[in-house]
């Protein structure tokens, strides 16, 4: 065969945060040097992965000479982290200068940690971080959905044959990369949870085809009381009311707020540690809430 | 059912091409043999296995014949392929002191483009389009090529059995995978994104000499000169299935920075920094989805675009995430 292996240069795979954090499985060869390969469950074989986002935190847990960054990029169905450290000089510096929130793409190397007696988990080990706007991280989460579920169909393919290989997947229309693939995943885990991969794929097609405020609201108050709902949609109205300057509300005001419009005091601080939990609020500075 | 010697000969030497005549037809013959008629496999999966047993690969006895352009990849014999020449040229060589004529080309269908070279005159005319039975696929320069050799027989085709020329003319969409797999291909365009721009691009000084790109003014061969500017990209683009490398020249670079050479040249002397040009391409161009199309070649350092057209692609997101959403929640 004409595969210039040698010289080939590591596709970058689109994966969203859900399926690549599911991951389970590494492949790595015995050889010095040799690269590594996650093999998520849609069967993604990622050594590198391309993904955009939003940036909701950035933490130097190292010390000021030595910085070492911790990254979280939000997508639609969860979160990557990104950690950088003096080896990658050129995403480090980029890292700190990066605004919360703000929209990012990442070319990274995949990274995977083991704890004794414990499942693997998966991390990113960036080599270029670019600030990105909202057209090119909607063109990614289009191209991600298609190749995510290129994956799914594969796989689903290949589990109704008998003893499924390669050239008969190539045959039905899928790219080589994406059967060998779903071989590897179908080989290495038990149960694909292939169902509940198809649903994923819903929410990045709606924040393309619902406004975004209309669908960051739904996605807050989806599957909770109705009262509790009625009060995070009120919540996140307040909040974004009082957001005049873009640096986000403060915390003071709204709970005046709170007060003149007679809610409860402690449900509200409840509610608000929720939706902080849930990534749908953040703090932007201590004291100000902001809408993702 | 046991098979004679007769029969199994022809089986033996397509097996003996597909293991690129290394190994001798008496052992591929007894190998063949105890497969099927010690064992009883049927021969099609017992060919399979003797090839894969010395080391081959079976995919070059595909039973599929009729191929379109993007299935062809080296090692393939009895091809049946119909398509348009788009090129042809024409040379002559010495053999055994006999001079020759050879045909090379470019043909092309639906699917994409493949260089051809034809070992006889079949009397091929450029736009025409024509049936080749029985041609062979192999290396050549790091790419695939058709080959029309001795069992080859050429076929015309009405002009209706394919598209008219200016359509198939157009770049065909490949997934770089598959392009990297064939060492390359004419005309030919991916979409992605671009993932890196190379140190290199923007703003470059040639040699008058031999057109190297100067490094701190001086070329490895000619030494201090006076340089000619000059405009390039050297990047990356990524669909997901591979990564490709991309060259552009003073052209393309023009119309992605939407400024020309003397433009550049006045905005690197104002900044006093010629790698500001660079800058702007990263700006430009970094994790932005484009399509771009060009030759791909195949050297020591990977598979590389010369690219003729770099364009970003406008879509309609939301319809096609709204055609999406019906086609997942079906
Ligand atoms: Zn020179």
């Amino acid at each position: 065969m004409a595969d210039q292996t040698r010289n080939r240069r590591e596709v970058a795979w689109r994966i969203f945060a859900r399926e690549y954090n599911a991951s389970r499985y590494v492949i790595k060869k015995e050889e010095e040097m040799a690269p590594s390969y996650v093999i998520s469950p849609l069967g993604a074989m990622a050594n590198r992965v391309y993904i955009s986002g939003v940036v909701t935190e950035v933490e130097n847990i190292g010390t000021d000479n030595e910085p070492f960054w911790r990254v979280r990029v939000t997508d639609p169905t969860g979160v990557f982290y990104l950690s950088a450290g003096q080896y990658q000089p050129e995403a480090s510096k980029t890292i700190s200068k990066l605004k919360v929130p703000s929209f990012v793409s990442v070319l990274g190397k995949t990274r995977t940690y083991t704890p004794e007696g414990g499942s693997m988990y998966v991390s990113i080990l960036p080599e270029t971080i670019v600030e990105a706007d909202r057209s090119s991280r909607d063109l990614w989460i289009l191209d991600t959905v298609k190749k995510t579920r290129e994956r799914l169909n594969c796989i689903t393919e290949a589990l109704a044959m008998e003893s499924p290989v390669e050239e008969e997947l190539m045959e039905m229309g899928f790219p080589r990369v994406v059967a060998n693939g779903a071989l590897k995943a179908i080989e290495m885990y038990d149960k694909i949870p292939l169902e509940e991969f198809r649903e994923m794929l819903l929410d990045p097609l709606r924040t393309l085809t619902e406004a975004e405020d209309e669908f960051l609201t739904a996605q807050a108050t989806r599957g909770i009381s109705e009262e509790e709902s009625s009060l995070r949609k009120e919540l996140l109205r307040l909040i974004e009311e009082l957001d005049t300057n873009g640096e986000g509300a403060v915390y003071q005001e709204l709970m005046e707020k709170v007060v003149e419009l007679k809610m409860d005091r402690d449900e509200t601080e409840d509610t608000i540690t929720k939706l902080l939990d849930d990534g749908h609020l953040f703090e932007p500075v201590l004291g100000r809430l902001k809408r993702v | 059912m046991s098979k004679t010697k007769e029969e199994l000969a022809p089986h033996i030497d397509e097996i003996k091409k597909a293991l690129k005549e290394e190994v001798k037809p008496h052992e591929i013959e007894t190998e063949l043999e105890t497969f099927v008629n010690t064992y009883g496999i049927s021969l099609p999966e017992a060919k399979r296995a003797v090839i894969k047993k010395f080391g081959g690969d079976p995919r070059v006895l595909s039973p599929k014949r009729t191929y379109t352009v993007n299935d062809l990849r080296t090692g393939l014999f009895r091809v049946d392929i119909q398509g348009r020449v788009l090129t042809l040229s024409k040379r002559t060589y010495e053999r055994d002191g006999q001079e020759r004529v050879l045909f090379s080309g470019i043909l092309a269908d639906e699917t994409g483009k493949i260089e051809f070279t034809a070992w006889d005159d079949y009397g091929l005319e450029e736009g025409k389009a024509y049936r080749f039975s029985n041609s062979y696929t192999k290396q050549w320069r790091g790419r695939t090529q058709l080959n029309l050799g001795n069992n080859t027989t050429v076929t015309s085709l009405s002009d209706d059995a394919l598209p008219p020329v200016e359509e198939i003319q157009q770049d065909a969409l490949m997934n770089i995978d598959r392009l990297i797999q064939m060492g390359g291909a004419p005309g030919v365009k991916v979409e992605g994104f671009i993932v890196g721009i190379r140190n290199g691009s923007g703003l470059v000084f040639r040699c008058p000499e031999c057109n190297r790109v100067l490094q701190k003014k001086s070329c490895m061969i000619h030494g201090n000169v006076e340089g000619k500017p000059d405009l390039r990209i050297k990047g990356i683009v990524d669909d997901g299935y591979g990564a490709l490398y991309l060259i552009a020249g003073r052209e393309v670079t023009e119309s992605v920075l939407d400024h020309d050479l003397d433009q550049c040249l006045k905005i690197a002397s104002e900044r006093m920094d010629p790698s500001s040009i660079q800058d702007m391409l990263e700006e430009r161009l970094m994790s932005r989805y484009v399509s771009v199309s060009g030759n791909v070649f195949t050297d020591d350092y990977g598979t590389t675009m010369l690219v003729n057209a770099l364009n970003h692609e406008s879509r309609d997101v939301k319809d096609e995430a709204n055609e999406m959403l019906e086609a997942v929640e079906g």
